[in-house]
């Protein structure tokens, strides 16, 4: 009787265990994200249990399980690193482009010699200074470096457990601080712990459960959940305060014409502490409007002799720190100046 | 015997059909192993469909994102929708030599379906990406519907994950993976960039920002200036801000800026150059703080007749250069100095004199103006002077 409670006690600790549903996530942050600063992301690495950089392992996305999954082609450290570049572009970082950021490595001498076709050195990329990768090789702010720390199918019979764990530090190159880190490790289980709904099912659900997709599912996952502290629509103030709001807006050109010599003077009363521009059609865009009073704006046009545009509508734009944007038209037909 | 192998072969067929009916279905006139230029631009969004904006958005940015990963070099979606004037861009060929662009995407998307039954979910989109040359010639086109299927009834096998999909697919960023799996899956479908970026349009790629000034141009305006590769994007950086420059001439972008235009939060003040490419060139300026030679922390009270310009050059007047310089008043140097007269501050006022010293001589008159002109002309804010009696 006794044997027998703690068998069950076992089996449901060994279920939990297996379900592995809660993944853990660490941020630090110690910059302003709607600051817009270049970010180059460089080559992703995969570490073993020691920390130690090993060489990516083709076959890791290539699985076994016929008829069931589809074939990727990347590894898992490119695999998340592409995933990571699509999350960051839903930041406001500006993200060197990715061919950009591989040419210069590869013109610089980052590669494993006689290699074909050409393979980036990452213990050398990863030990170079982000200050010299910003000033000698790049124009950028920061280098982001990222690492695949875990990346797991496990197979118990009745369950299937798939592991993914990252490490990503963006580290400024002006004075070596880390801007922002996080590491995470999340599970997806298939089989026992996710009620299969037939005998049958007890079987084959956890080998469906090694198929890629659950496995890059869980990757994208958990890359999105990292990379949520540096994306503005994600920050908590945003549900808090009323988006941006403009009472009105007026501009200076009398007949919609701006005089030679003259200048156009924009000004908004909205909601206050926000960055305020206009444009001009598409002649003119993003003019600063400056806060002059809490929710006043007031900004200048001052064409050059080459300046040149007919009937441009005039539009007002306040945006808050969360990215949110109100933009108001001016009535009349738009301004001119020639 | 034959049943069992006639039975597996309609099961292996059944599968093999679900499973080709999900590919991407390609079009290309591409010889085979050819490749695709690798410096693309995405035409801008066609708002024609049905689906609202922020979709069509939204599955833009997945495919430049896509491309961009695959190390194709894609021109910024703000600078294409900058030049284009509608979304099939008549203005294609001068884009092309201008910036580089070897080739065109174009992403038409043509339905997107959610349905959400309390015990499942069905959610379609439906949208063909094409690449053309620089001549208008088709190259790859790659339709494709992206389905996404779950829920207690559509993921049978598994009760719980049934529940748990169903929850996460309640909200509206279904949408969001619904256009990453639709742009991994077409932009995979593509081939390769026709070389690395080192090999070819590296003028593509590279940029030099050679010069970049700040200076007043009237006492309430400063124009700021670069010169750089022609055919780029300048930028004047202040704080969060981002204002372009006008490129006035081949390689040499200008704006004049109010003097309401300053970077009271501080952080970066500089000039971007940059490629169509998002490749850039920084340098940074210092906005100035006042006009050259402001006058009005720099007249002494007036001794007599006269009084003096501090730290100050006036005209090859080294007299007072030195004289009550600090890191708030640094020196300066003037052309000239006009004096005005007026009976009382309201004015009129009557120009007296045009100086050549820092030590003035003042007129006898209840209100005195004085306006130091510098370099190109550029003329300080004027300062009154009362006259002692």
């Amino acid at each position: 009787m006794i044997v027998s409670l703690f068998q069950r006690a076992r089996l449901a600790f060994f279920v939990l265990t297996l379900s592995g549903c809660a993944g853990s996530y660490t941020h630090t942050l110690n910059f302003n994200p709607s600051e817009p600063i270049r970010i180059a992301v460089l080559p992703f690495a995969q570490v073993n249990d020691k920390g130690e950089l090993i060489r990516a392992d083709g076959d890791l996305l290539i699985d076994n399980v016929a008829l069931v999954s589809s074939h990727l082609k990347q590894t898992p450290s490119q695999f998340v690193q592409t995933e990571v570049q699509s999350e960051l572009s839903k930041a406001s970082l500006d993200v060197l482009t990715p061919g950009i950021v591989e040419a210069a490595l590869v013109h610089n001498g980052f590669t494993v010699p006689g290699t074909k076709p050409v393979e980036l050195d990452l213990t050398k990329v990863f030990a170079a200074a982000p200050h010299d990768i910003c000033s000698k090789l790049l124009s950028c702010d920061a280098v982001l470096y990222g690492k695949v720390l875990k990346w797991d199918r496990s197979y118990y019979g009745v369950q299937s457990v798939s592991t993914v764990a990252i490490e990503l530090k963006l580290i400024s190159a002006h004075n070596g601080k880390v801007l922002f880190a996080t590491n995470a490790q999340d599970s997806d289980s298939r089989g026992l712990t996710k009620g299969p709904t037939g005998f049958s099912n007890i079987v084959i659900e956890p080998i469906k459960g090694l198929d890629n997709s659950i496995i890059t599912a869980l990757a994208d996952d958990l890359v999105e959940k990292s990379i949520r502290p540096l994306r503005r629509d994600a920050k908590p103030e945003f549900l808090q305060v009323a988006p941006p709001a403009i009472i009105g807006a007026a501009h200076s050109a009398e007949g919609g014409r701006i005089k030679a010599g003259g200048k156009l003077t924009v000004v908004a009363l909205g909601s206050p502490a926000l960055t305020g521009t206009f444009s001009i059609g598409t002649a003119v865009i993003d003019i600063p409007l400056a806060e002059r009073s809490p929710g006043h704006y007031v900004g200048e046009y001052i064409p050059l002799p080459t300046d040149q545009f007919e009937g441009q509508q005039v539009t007002v734009s306040l945006r808050d720190a969360a990215g949110r944007v109100t933009q108001l038209p001016l009535a009349g037909s738009g301004v001119s100046f020639r | 015997m034959k049943r069992v192998r006639w039975s597996s072969q309609i099961l292996l067929g059944l599968l093999s059909v679900a499973i080709t009916a999900c590919a991407p279905k390609v079009t290309s006139s591409l010889p085979v192993g050819g490749s695709l230029p690798i410096s693309l631009a995405v035409l801008p969004p066609d708002y024609s469909s049905d689906i609202p904006r922020e979709r069509v958005d939204i599955v833009h940015e997945a495919i430049v994102q896509g491309l961009r990963n695959r190390n194709f070099l894609v021109a910024e979606a703000s600078v294409m929708a900058n030049l284009c004037s509608a979304p099939s861009c008549p203005e294609r060929s001068e884009i092309a030599r201008n910036y580089l662009i070897d080739g065109f995407v174009t992403v038409k998307l043509e339905s997107f379906s959610r349905n959400n039954f309390i015990a499942g979910y069905y959610n379609q989109l439906q949208g063909t990406v094409s690449v053309t040359d620089t001549k208008d010639t088709p190259l790859i086109s790659v339709a494709h519907t992206e389905n996404e299927s779950g829920g207690v009834l559509l993921q049978s096998g598994q009760l719980f994950q049934g529940i748990i999909s169903q929850i996460r697919h309640s909200g509206d960023e279904v949408f969001d993976d619904l256009a990453d799996k639709f742009a991994h899956k077409v932009v995979e479908k593509l081939p390769q960039p026709a070389a690395s970026v080192s090999m070819t349009r590296s003028e593509a790629i590279s940029l030099a920002l050679t010069s970049a000034t700040a200076q007043w141009s009237s006492p309430s305006t400063y124009t700021v200036c670069a010169r750089g590769t022609p055919h780029s994007f300048a930028y004047l950086l202040l704080g969060t801000t981002r204002t372009p420059l006008r490129e006035v001439s081949p390689g040499y972008y200008c704006r004049a800026f109010s003097s309401l235009v300053s970077n009271p939060q501080g952080g970066v003040e500089a000039i971007e150059l940059r490629t169509a490419f998002g490749n850039s060139a920084r340098q940074t300026i210092s906005i100035p703080s006042a006009p050259p030679c402001a006058l009005k922390e720099r007249i002494t009270p007036s001794e007599g007749e006269r009084t003096e310009i501090l730290c100050a050059t006036v005209a090859g007047d080294d007299s007072t250069r030195s004289k009550g310089c600090s890191s708030s008043l640094p020196h300066c140097g003037v052309d000239r100095i006009l004096v005005y007269q007026a009976s009382n501050p309201a004015g009129p006022y009557q120009k007296v004199s045009e100086q050549r010293s820092a030590s003035i001589r003042l007129p006898q008159a209840n209100t005195v103006a004085i306006l130091a002109i510098g370099k190109g002309d550029v003329s300080s804010q004027p300062v009154t002077v009362e006259a002692k009696k």
